[in-house]
């Protein structure tokens, strides 16, 4: 049982990361669709384990059709844009991409959920047998999980990573097992065999698959990296650099590469020093090599970009470092721009000569200012972009600026501003004010900020704009006088202006509305999408109250009967709130101290540790003290979060403290989730040997689900921070009445 | 009273509560709104031109090739022009959703008054779905989602002399379903000495179009490929209505140029460039103007990177390989193919550079060097 227990975990943990990472990076998900991929994984999971609770099978049957589902859903998810009529470039609508993520998920996660109960009924004893499973599985997905933060990326693709977990688990199960020496060879020695060749054989597969993917573009790499994978396509002499299938940059982007740098020198011409928060391959780094004396950082997390650049030839003429750090992170105190020499790359003449910089030179071991900051804000869709137009990080940011910081969007305010697009521009434009003293606008196809504290950028007559474009050493091609006429015309900047200056939302950690706003001027594409997202974004007492009605939902079915069923209301509540705390606080900590995926590892791995710790200790401690106890320490755990959370922000210059901070609030959450796991188990189980073994965890893995679709995509821009604690709180003090009085 | 019962028996009466205490109406009402959105903005009420009612009740719209059939309280594809009580109505008359004062170049128009501006309108909604519009915003929507500015064709008229443009482009979204609107203001312009240009995709029918070409004296036309399959998958429409408007077009003696947007993958190859200059050739002439966009990130499209230079460069060679005399690349600053070449003697005739022209060396339609006759309105 333990070692089947020990797989569902490894395939579960591997079923829900890899499926989820190829999503996104097939569809180009944004905040709302990753929320709805994960509910549609638990909810399959809990649909899986209830009903397999209902059979009298055991797991063995499972293990095939499951280790043969995650590799071809894995590539069924990779082609679904195309299975689904959408060509190569085409965005996925919201709509289309969330039922499409439900139905990847849907297969796997129902036959993981299934396997839960089929596990437990290798084991006579109802209770004992649940608690041992869900503990092992917890084993099984810490294992899992720590596994596939350091292979895939690093080692292996998501694919092949499924491959392996694939092969392991018909191994374990199917390969005949026996005590003897030659039974335990046997098995060894096929897997070795076995292992390694579908790994290699996949790489092959997967070339010529992704070939076929972006056809008739020639796919010059294509790779993981811990933050999504990376494709570099060659069309007609110019490179594409697609994100997660996203378009990012082309190479070499002269008229993004000037928007981005030109403004800057013309507001503040005596400019040496600019910190790009982006990539400086496609365009950034050729254009800062034709203009003399201009000293050029760029700040990014992503490895193994410089790399694949590939021969793109660029103008050698200055040497440029690459901070591989995340700007929140970069930014969050002086002492953290003090860049380690080990996240510095030097690199020049064609990007191929990367090379490590010693601590002595470049950015390596000072603390920087900058003269001119620029951010690339891209796709606001995501808290990811979002949460670098945050009050807090404009702050810190402008602390590093000596001179002007400039934000580019891809806004385009040429012709027309509609009122979906005016709320985010007038969103960035409020946040700018409150950190800057001065800000301007330049309407365009793109649409930029430019805001000082130094330089009363908004006063500057155009007549100098030009004069000062003459005066650079560089003729610039699209930032010229050959277009600026008509983009600053004072109609245009006069409607920005008015636009900008009109009702204003807010993006704060509070609550972070930037990805709604953005969410809702992509909505038009689709009508399905308008109504679906106005309705969230508009209709939030309803939202709310759908959100709440769903929690007393269980509730209520859970109070009905005999007091023992309250016990399938603990297990939602585990679920529910543990989830919804998981959540909370990853966003914090991301938004708070950045988004480095190996913080970002542990943090999970504490959070899986503490599931599993708590789970066995209280499996030790006889009687309901588990229950109380577990319940206690979350409630205690969500009311000193909702009432601390603001000094923890203004704490976040002192990042490891703040990272020692998370890692045990989340370890002692999913401590305290285990031992109500246990406590739950007890109270519904407890003398029942007929009762449906999968429905307990149904319960939970639903709570899971509710919280995965409302917490941070749905409820935290619509009602904040503060009441999404105080929600969660009331969930667990009513948890705790009721195991209270149901006894 | 089992679990499914009770559970019944609650939904049952929290509906009936709700109803009675109209919440009900209330959440639905919210439902509505939030799908609708703001209906208080008000909209035309103008009858439309071009249609049939049919005898079993509806009415056919004839003013595209789509001819939708529309029944009461219904709207056509554009989703501005709605029946009520088998009239059809235009919904958009005098109302213009995005205003600008534009160059003429960035139309572009080449042949037509270089340097001067262009008074530039449209109003919501469009008769096509390009997965590429630059202007979805505005073209995709329906005329309630977005803030009209009430604009008559008078009031237009009056803004461009007293500001002194001297002509009203038709753009953005596609004209064709503000064809009243158009049209009115094209002749009243006329009348009073202002000029009319449409752009537009040429998915419109024979007969309106035929009544509105005296009014207008350019035309520029996005046609978005060669390719029938192109049409129907990436715009959402017909190629051949289109090709068959262009003779038209040329026939009436309207002043014509076309572009032909370049999305990579998609409409790109050189067969296709060849294919396209022999057409125009053919049936237009090899002195039609035709420029190639480049394609930018955009609506549907927004992860297919920007057009590569070489791609328009293979576009611009093909066709004046194939004998077209004026070929333009666009979004190209600096790059000689903006400039307007003489045929006759291959000198520089209108030097552009972005939106600035930079050198003139015409005489009216007359070439300063060679005398050669250029075609267009200088």
């Amino acid at each position: 049982m333990a070692r089947r227990a020990l797989l569902l975990g490894f395939y579960s943990i591997g079923g829900q990361v890899l499926l989820l990472r190829e999503l996104v990076a097939s569809l180009n998900g944004d905040e709302l669709f990753i929320s709805t991929a994960l509910f549609g994984w638990l909810a399959a999971v809990a649909v899986g384990a209830y009903l397999g609770g209902r059979q009298r099978s055991g797991p063995h049957w499972l293990f095939l059709p499951a280790a043969i589902l995650l590799p071809i859903m894995i590539l069924a998810t990779r082609f679904s844009p195309s299975l689904t009529g959408h060509m190569v470039g085409e965005a996925i609508p919201f709509a289309a991409a969330a039922l499409i993520s439900i139905a990847a998920m849907l297969p796997v996660g129902l036959i993981s959920g299934w396997l839960f109960p089929a596990i437990t009924r290798q084991h006579m004893e109802t209770q004992t047998s649940i608690v041992r499973v869900y503990l092992v599985e917890g084993i099984g997905a810490f294992v899992g999980g720590a596994a596939i933060v350091y292979l895939v990326g690093e080692w292996l693709s998501g694919l092949q990573m499924a491959l392996v977990i694939s092969i392991l688990m018909v191994a374990v199960e199917y390969v005949p097992y026996g005590r003897s020496g030659i039974h335990k060879l046997r098995r060894i020695l096929i897997t070795l065999i076995v292992l390694p060749s579908t790994i290699f054989l996949a790489t092959y597969l997967e070339t010529y698959l992704t070939d076929l993917q972006y056809r008739p573009f020639s796919v010059l790499d294509s790779f993981d990296t811990h933050y999504g994978r990376q494709t570099i396509l060659g069309q007609a002499g110019q490179q594409v650099l697609l994100s997660d299938n996203n378009f990012e940059a082309v190479s070499a982007d002269l008229n993004t590469a000037e928007n981005l740098l030109i403004p800057g020198l013309l507001y503040h011409p005596s400019a040496t020093r600019v910190l790009y928060i982006g990539r400086l391959e496609y365009g950034v780094a050729e254009l800062a090599a034709k203009l003399p004396g201009l000293s050029l950082v760029g700040l990014d997390p992503r490895p193994g970009l410089l790399a694949s650049y590939g021969d793109t030839v660029a103008q050698p003429a200055i040497e440029f470092d690459m901070v591989m750090s995340d700007p929140v992170t970069f930014f969050a105190s002086p002492e953290s721009r003090r860049s380690r020499p080990s996240d510095v790359i030097g690199f020049a003449v064609d990007f191929q000569s990367a090379y490590r910089r010693s601590g002595a030179t470049g950015t390596g071991g000072r603390s920087e200012e900058f003269d001119i900051i620029v951010l690339n804000a891209g796709d606001l869709g995501s808290y990811k972009a979002s949460r670098l137009i945050t009050a807090t990080f404009l702050e810190n940011a402008k602390q590093a600026c000596s001179g002007v910081f400039i934000l580019l969007t891809r806004y385009d305010t040429d012709s027309h501003i509609s009122a979906e697009k005016q709320r985010p521009l007038a969103t960035i434009y409020r946040l700018l004010r409150a950190s800057f003293a001065h800000v301007d606008v330049w309407p365009g196809a793109t649409t930029l900020f430019i805001a000082s504290d130094v330089v009363p950028v908004e006063m500057l007559p155009y007549d100098t704009i030009i004069t000062r474009l003459d005066s650079l050493e560089y003729e610039s091609h699209f930032v010229s006088a050959d277009y600026l006429p008509d983009r600053l015309s004072s109609f245009k900047r006069q409607r920005l202006l008015a636009a900008v200056g009109g009702t204003a939302g807010e993006n704060s950690l509070d609550r972070p509305e930037l990805i709604h706003q953005h969410l809702l001027y992509r909505s038009d594409v689709r009508s399905v999408d308008r109504h679906l997202l106005s309705f969230i974004a508009y209709e939030s007492t309803w939202t709310v109250l759908i959100a709440a009605v769903i929690i007393l939902s269980f509730l209520v079915v859970s109070l009905l009967g005999k007091p023992r069923r309250f016990g399938l209301f603990l297990f939602f509540t585990a679920g529910a709130a543990s989830l919804s705390l998981e959540l909370i606080m990853f966003y914090t900590f991301q938004s708070l101290a950045g988004a480095l995926y190996s913080q970002m590892a542990m943090l999970i791995g504490a959070f899986m540790l503490g599931l599993a710790v708590g789970t066995f200790l209280s499996s030790l401690i006889k009687g309901r003290f588990c229950g109380y106890a577990a319940l206690v320490i979350m409630l205690i755990l969500s009311v000193a979060l909702r009432v601390t959370w603001e000094s923890w922000a203004l704490d976040a210059e002192y990042a490891n403290r703040l990272f020692l901070a998370h890692l045990i609030f989340l370890f002692v959450v999913a401590a305290a989730t285990g031992a109500l796991f246990v406590a739950a188990t007890r109270h519904y189980y407890g003398g029942e040997t007929k009762a449906n073994r999968g429905i307990g965890y149904a319960y939970e893995i639903a709570g899971s689900s509710v919280a995965a679709l409302f917490t941070t995509a749905v409820l935290l821009p619509v009602i904040g921070l503060n009441w999404l604690l105080t929600g969660i709180a009331v969930l667990i003090a009513l948890a705790l009445a009721g195991f209270i009085v149901r006894r | 009273m089992n679990r499914r019962t009770f559970i019944r028996c609650v939904g049952c009466g929290a509906a009936a509560a709700a109803a009675q205490s109209g919440l009900l109406p209330e959440f639905l009402g919210g439902v509505q709104n939030a799908m609708a959105f703001d209906y208080t903005k008000k909209l035309s009420s103008v009858e439309a031109r071009h249609y049939k009612k049919k005898p079993d009740g509806g009415i056919e719209c004839g003013i595209c090739p789509r001819h939708c059939f529309v029944t009461d309280l219904e709207r056509g594809y554009c989703g501005v022009r709605e029946n009520r009580d088998d009239t059809y109505y235009t919904l958009v008359y005098g109302l213009s959703c995005a205003v600008n004062i534009d160059p003429i170049e960035k139309k572009p128009l080449f042949h037509f008054y270089p340097g001067t501006t262009a008074f530039s309108i449209a109003t919501a909604g469009c008769n096509v779905n390009c997965k590429f519009c630059q202007n979805w915003e505005i073209s995709q929507v329906r005329p309630e989602q977005v803030d009209n500015l009430d604009l008559p064709p008078k009031a237009l008229v009056d803004v461009c002399r007293q500001r002194k443009v001297p002509t009203i482009a038709y753009t953005y979204s596609e004209p064709v379903i503000f064809y009243e609107y158009m049209y009115d203001t094209a002749e009243l312009g006329h009348r009073s000495g202002v000029k009319s240009v449409m752009i537009t995709g040429g998915y419109i029918e024979k007969q309106p179009l035929a009544e509105l070409l005296p009014h207008l004296d350019a035309v520029k036309v996005d046609l978005k490929a060669i390719r029938e399959a192109y049409y129907r998958d990436v715009v959402g429409g017909e190629l051949q209505p289109v090709l068959d408007r262009l003779i038209q077009m040329k026939e009436s003696g309207v002043w014509l140029e076309l572009v032909y947007l370049v999305v990579p993958t998609l409409n790109d190859t050189e067969q296709e460039f060849r294919d396209l200059a022999r057409w125009v050739k053919t049936y237009l002439g090899a002195d039609t103007p035709l420029h190639f966009s480049r394609f930018f990130p955009q609506y549907l499209l927004k992860n297919l990177p920007p057009t590569p230079q070489r791609t328009l460069e293979t576009a611009h060679s093909v066709c004046r390989a194939e004998g077209l005399e004026y070929v333009y690349l666009g979004n190209l600053r600096g790059h000689p193919s903006e400039s307007t070449y003489c045929p006759g003697c291959g000198k520089i005739v209108v030097g552009r550079r972005g939106y600035t022209i930079y050198e003139y060396n015409l005489k009216g339609n007359l070439c300063r060097f060679c005398e050669k006759h250029i075609p267009g309105l200088f």
